[in-house]
């Protein structure tokens, strides 16, 4: 898949900072997807999509699949709130889950659930201009919360070319009501960047930060147990 | 401050999920700027792990206060303005809303140089409260109230070997300086009563005194444990003795098969007052087996039961309870027992 190349950004200085928290991130490793010219699938497709007993409710928008075919993006409108949502699909769950999804020409940044869902909500969409571009994490870490070891190295379970050496080391700490998950990403590739990392715990909740020299502190939510934790470039 | 409240109703507008990346831009910026000044304060307090500057702390605090969940929304942030907090803020003056604001801001900021620091449970406090206690009752140290800031003063006046007061000695001028002192007492290691007794000798003895405030003293007594934690752990050496290169593991191993046997004796004896069935000894042997290798790689991960019910499948919690529970736990007191003698026989020698 084609990788974009973007100059790499100054994060010392306080506007980029503001920067990598505030703009739309364009990921390094995004690739696009191409538009799918077909009529609107049949009822028994969309019924299995949307789980959803009415038809009426929901409409296909629009289809997008990746230049190799492994992904196929679907935009559903959901004709009662106005709002649109997104089915990412692809053979494996690794691939769908947790992909940032960016629509050009929107500032927002749409991260898909562990079902490959995303909801845009209501915005609009121009479907002759509309382009839209993915960006699964580099790197996929494992683990699990343990007050018995509060400090562990975790190893990345899946990972991109040039990510193989990555490490997480991971601290608990207790603050008085708070559990606090300090991650720090360990060797980075030379010149490459973190653009975005995601925490899932108790496979729901999500958190996205953007770590700062490769250090990134999470509240936890409360009984999180296990986790996972991506890292974007 | 001018726009204080044009500010809050932009971190409202945040907290709702209803804002643009201008006002996220100016939130983040008053953040940051809001917090040089508290780093550049009490950067020295702290022991920090890593080359981060006060621009990286103020950063890393900030985005740690602004880390989004799927929606786009700042779950910390809005727990620190949860909807209380904001109608409270709503009826409040700006000057209220700066207090609070650069309230979370310290507070969060703390948080930032513990993780930094690798305090895992904050400890300052009540190693604070024993320092204050200590010096309310020690004869060598005063506590005073500086007039011109308010702020409490410990003071130290150096005594001359008959007692009697000594005046215009030098003085202590910076905490670095009674810092060295420290260090080069070699002071890390001890109590507070002892550490501060040993510091008021040695003070004596370079006829020294100081006015310095609690705070200064508390980050010279947490930088010369830390420090000598750190010697101790690089030179493998404690107060000048050499101890000796002994792979603990290999000892425990020993031990390991000593304490196996001992739990044979114990669990036969069982079997011969026909309180345990034979072809179960095993079962219990090879729990414990698994609970002293979870001992020496870091504790017990589970409840006895489900040591013992890995090798007794059929084993229900009720049964359990009634018939097994007691020797399982009686063994694995007697090990315990047995480990901690043998462990305090090794470091004793």
């Amino acid at each position: 898949m084609m990788v974009k190349r973007r100059p790499p950004a100054d994060k010392n200085g306080l506007s980029d900072f503001c920067d990598s928290l505030v703009r739309h991130w364009n990921f390094r490793t995004s690739f696009e997807l191409f538009r799918l010219n077909r009529p609107p699938a049949s009822l028994p497709q969309l019924l299995a999509l949307s789980a959803l007993p009415s038809f009426e409710i929901y409409a296909e928008k629009m289809s997008f699949i990746s230049g190799d075919g492994s992904y196929l993006l679907r935009i559903i409108e959901n004709k009662t709130s106005g709002a649109l949502e997104g089915h990412l699909i692809h053979s494996l769950p690794q691939k769908y889950q947790q992909v940032f999804i960016e629509l050009e020409g929107l500032t927002g940044e749409y991260l898909t659930d562990r079902h490959g869902l995303v909801n845009f909500g209501k915005i609009e969409l121009d479907a002759s201009q509309v382009r839209v571009n993915l960006c699964p994490p580099v790197a996929i870490f494992k683990f699990k919360h343990s007050w018995s070891w509060p400090v562990v190295r975790i190893y990345p379970e899946l990972v991109s070319a040039g990510w193989e050496p990555a490490v997480l080391d991971l601290e608990y700490f207790s603050a008085a009501s708070d559990q606090i998950l300090k991650v720090q990403i360990g060797n980075i590739p030379e010149g490459r960047e973190i653009a975005r990392a995601v925490l899932v715990t108790n496979q729901q909740e999500t958190l996205i930060a953007v770590p700062q020299k490769g250090l990134g502190l999470f509240e936890l939510p409360a009984r999180a147990r296990d986790g996972q934790f991506n890292i974007y470039e | 401050m001018a726009g204080e409240k044009e500010l809050f109703f932009k971190l409202q507008a945040i907290i709702n999920n209803n804002y643009t990346e201008s006002d996220l831009e100016e939130l983040i910026l008053t953040l940051v700027k809001a917090l040089l000044p508290a780093i550049h304060r009490t950067r020295s307090f702290y022991f920090i792990t890593g080359p981060y500057d006060a621009r990286d702390l103020a950063f890393l605090t900030v985005s740690s206060l602004l880390v989004k969940d799927r929606e786009g929304r700042f779950p910390a942030l809005e727990k620190a303005f949860n909807r209380k907090v904001v109608e409270r803020l709503s009826l409040s003056n700006e000057a209220v809303f700066r207090a609070y604001l650069n309230n979370i801001l310290l507070k969060r900021l703390k948080q930032t140089y513990y993780c930094l620091g690798r305090e895992i449970r904050p400890e300052r406090a009540r190693i604070k409260k024993e320092i204050i206690y200590f010096l309310k009752k020690s004869k060598d140290y005063q506590l005073i109230k500086d007039q011109a800031t308010g702020c409490w003063l410990v003071r130290f006046e150096p005594q001359a070997p008959g007692c009697r007061l000594v005046t215009k000695k030098a003085r202590v001028k910076e905490p670095e300086e009674l810092l060295t002192i420290c260090l080069d007492s070699g002071l890390g290691g001890l109590q507070i009563p002892k550490f501060f007794r040993k510091l008021a000798i040695k003070l004596n003895s370079y006829d020294l005194g100081f006015d310095l405030p609690i705070n200064d003293l508390l980050i010279i007594y947490l930088r010369t444990q830390q420090h000598y934690l750190k010697q101790e752990v690089k030179s493998g050496s404690y107060s000048g003795h050499q101890v000796r290169v002994i792979d603990l593991n290999e000892i425990f191993s020993v031990w390991l098969d000593e304490l196996r046997e001992r739990n044979q004796q114990l669990l036969l004896k069982y079997v011969q007052k026909k309180k345990l069935a034979p072809q179960e000894k095993d079962s219990y042997l090879r729990a414990l087996d698994d609970l002293f290798a979870d001992w020496s790689q870091g504790g017990q991960e589970n409840s006895l039961f489900y040591y013992l019910q890995k090798y007794q499948p059929q084993l229900s919690p009720q049964a359990y309870r009634q018939e097994k529970r007691k020797i399982m736990e009686y063994l694995v007191k007697n090990s315990r027992d047995f480990l901690k003698s043998k462990i305090y026989d090794w470091q004793s020698v």
